[in-house]
């Protein structure tokens, strides 16, 4: 299959043109790619791109803003390709990014991983408060929570939703993963979380055996 | 005009300047520039262009109750406190707008926003945003696109600039604060450095395994000690931000070993710079403010900033008063500064003395004195009012006045601080303790 599509898709993504990426999309949607291809090789590869043009200092936060939003617009045309119909979910997940944190793209796509495999996700959103993510967990009882936090600023506040859970006694039933840029494997484990993914690829993977082993 | 004068005089400095800067900001640019408190309401703009606003003031209207812009104003100020830069983002109606604080004496008082702007033409994704925000507007689709339309397109880099302006004007009436904003926004800068260093670790890791750790972690720490002995600032830091990549990547699940790590740095740089020859009275001042510090950080981020300001710190002493001309030029602002004290006299006119812009008589001020401009004008003026004091026959307001304050309840606070007692039980003190001798 040519790849001249996804390389079109790229290039508008990078220029932040929401429209085009919408375009884009489509058309490749249309092509016969995989809705998982089109997500994996269009949109993230280029944020990628922009990640590291961020960092060398040639594009800055306006590029971001329009870029993010080109994202989400593309997103916006895949999400019901995406979406696998659950008649049986094999476990229920709550997602959310830490107080203070807008970034989101990261979770997003860990929930579309998650979901991909069979997973009913619940999805809180951005910035967080810990006292939102203890009452949703007692609302719908899940049985992973998943935690995002892209910035230093943030990423202790994992430690604090985790103590906020065990101090009210919710903790033990729970499997806790982790992830985001700072993130590491063993800052994970200093806080006590127990699943860490680099990238969010294997994490359904982990917890499906995780969850096997034990009885949650 | 649309301001409440009354109420920011005493927040801001100048109360003309700033609102001459929202005028010329606005004028020259085109894009609306306005002053919030707090609270998000307005204290202060100059009429922008009228098509910038046909779209927010209908959408104010229909939504009133929600308060989206008030909350999004808010949300940004504080952002762009905690940033110590301009906060750049979109409204809850997709349109950008870019926000700065005005700190004075190390408080926020208000916010400087500019906006709206798009950095795109108008599309589907942009109206039907705005009809989900606001469902009454369902029917009026015609009628906000063509409000929309009317909105300048600026470009990314356009913005980004248009920011970095506001930004630099408005640290022009926070002089001396202007200092602690730029602190903030370099600690931040070594953090996003840090995440990146952690980033890149994260990746070599995963392909290369954990060999090289001990030799990599040595050579960034001997790297480290070559900057700082060489006296490059710059470099120093960089590779303190490498060290410290290496350091949270590998300890991250244990705090404390961190903090070890981070101590048994700083105790080695500072072993170095009196090598070099820097006076060990000192650098022993710090030692143990630093390791009480670094002993209680609860964080990276507290960490990275403790280990940083003793970078910062080292660099300064071993860079031996090179710059003899900043030394004079200090001392003649402290002569004016002893000879005019009971005037209301401001940083602008000491600056004008000694022919420097007043941020950066304020940096240099700091840096060779260790005090900020006021602080030291304060003490000045209080060491000043102790004598009057002496005459128990000077009422306190008269005291304030007589020593360049203008305000008594300011004076009595700041006597507070200084002294640890108020004026009155200081006067008190005093003459209980003549009586005694
Ligand atoms: C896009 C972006 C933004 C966008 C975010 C839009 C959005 N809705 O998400 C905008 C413009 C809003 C933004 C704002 C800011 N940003 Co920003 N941003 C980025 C950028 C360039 C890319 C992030 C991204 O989306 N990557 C793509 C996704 C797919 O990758 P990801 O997030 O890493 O997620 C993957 C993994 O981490 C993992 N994962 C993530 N979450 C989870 C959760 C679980 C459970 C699991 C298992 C895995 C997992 O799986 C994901 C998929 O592979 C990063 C740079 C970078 N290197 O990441 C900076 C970056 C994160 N931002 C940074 C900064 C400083 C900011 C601002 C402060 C900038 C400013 N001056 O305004 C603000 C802060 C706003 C706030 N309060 O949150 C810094 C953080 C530095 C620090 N000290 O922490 C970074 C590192 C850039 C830098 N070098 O300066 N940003």
């Amino acid at each position: 299959m040519d790849r001249e599509i996804l390389n079109e898709l790229t290039v508008a993504l990078q220029k932040g043109d929401a429209i085009k990426t919408q375009k884009f999309v489509k058309i490749a949607l249309k092509k016969g790619y995989e809705p998982e291809q089109i997500l994996t090789e269009g949109l993230v590869s280029s944020m990628n791109t922009i990640a590291e043009k961020f960092k060398k200092k040639q594009i800055f936060v306006p590029d971001l803003l329009l870029a993010t939003r080109a994202m989400n617009a593309g997103i916006f045309i895949l999400k019901p390709k995406l979406k696998k119909q659950l008649f049986s979910p094999i476990g229920k997940v709550l997602i959310g990014t830490i107080e203070g944190d807008l970034h989101d793209i990261g979770k997003n796509l860990v929930k579309v991983f998650l979901e991909r495999a069979g997973f009913e996700v619940i999805d809180l959103g951005n910035d967080v408060p810990v006292n939102y993510f203890i009452e949703a967990i007692k609302k719908f009882k899940p049985q992973i929570l998943g935690l995002s936090a892209s910035l230093t600023t943030t990423m202790y506040g994992m430690r604090d939703v985790i103590k906020a859970l065990e101090k009210e006694g919710l903790r033990e039933n729970l499997l806790i993963v982790v992830g985001g840029v700072p993130i590491t494997e063993s800052f994970a484990t200093g806080i006590g979380a127990d699943i860490y993914d680099m990238d969010g690829t294997k994490v359904a993977d982990k917890a499906k055996e995780k969850l096997k082993c034990s009885n949650f | 005009m649309t301001l409440s004068e009354k109420n920011l005089k005493n927040e801001i400095y100048d109360f003309k300047k700033f609102y001459h800067l929202i005028k010329a900001f606005t004028i020259s640019t085109n894009i609306s520039c306005k002053a919030f408190n707090l609270n998000g309401e307005k204290i202060a703009s100059f009429k922008g262009p009228e098509s910038d606003t046909s779209f927010c003031k209908l959408i104010q209207k229909l939504n009133q109750e929600k308060n989206y812009c008030m909350q999004s104003y808010i949300y940004g100020g504080q952002q762009s406190e905690k940033l110590g830069e301009a906060y750049i983002y979109f409204c809850p109606y997709g349109l950008v707008n870019w926000t700065v604080p005005v700190i004075k004496e190390n408080k926020v008082r208000c916010f400087l926003t500019a906006g709206p702007v798009l950095m795109h033409e108008v599309d589907n994704l942009l109206v039907e945003n705005a009809v989900k925000m606001c469902p009454m507007l369902d029917k009026r689709r015609k009628e906000i696109k063509s409000k929309l339309s009317k909105i300048i397109v600026v470009d990314t880099i356009r913005v980004k600039y248009l920011a970095d302006l506001l930004l630099k004007l408005a640290k022009i009436i926070m002089a001396e604060d202007a200092v602690d904003l730029n602190n903030k926004h370099e600690l931040n800068i070594f953090n996003a450095h840090l995440v990146e260093n952690i980033n890149e670790i994260k990746r070599t890791y995963t392909l290369q395994g954990k060999n090289n750790k001990i030799s990599n972690f040595q050579e960034k720490e001997a790297n480290l000690i070559t900057k700082v002995t060489s006296g490059d600032k710059e470099g120093a830091k960089k590779s303190l931000n490498q060290f410290l990549g290496y350091i949270f990547f590998y300890n991250a699940d244990n705090i404390e070993i961190i903090k070890c790590k981070v101590i048994e740095l700083m105790i080695r740089l500072l072993q170095v710079v009196t090598e070099v020859g820097v006076d060990y009275n000192v650098v022993s001042g710090i030692k143990y403010k630093y390791l009480k510090n670094l002993i209680n950080a609860g964080d990276f981020n507290e960490i990275s900033k403790n280990i940083l300001e003793v970078l910062d710190y080292l660099i300064d002493c071993l860079t031996p008063l090179i710059n003899v001309k900043n030394r004079n030029t200090i001392l003649i602002a402290i002569n004016y500064i002893r000879n005019n004290y009971h005037k209301d006299i401001n940083l602008e006119e000491v600056a004008a003395q000694v022919g420097l812009h007043p941020v950066n008589l304020s940096k240099m001020f700091k840096k060779e004195t260790g005090k900020k401009y006021t602080d030291y004008l304060n003490e000045v003026r209080i060491e000043a009012s102790k004598n009057l004091l002496l005459r128990d026959d000077l009422p306190l307001v008269q005291v304030a006045f007589s020593v360049g304050f203008n305000d008594q309840s300011y004076f009595s606070k700041i006597f507070k601080k200084i002294e640890g007692v108020s004026p009155n039980k200081w006067r008190v003190l005093q003459k209980e303790q003549k009586n005694f001798n």
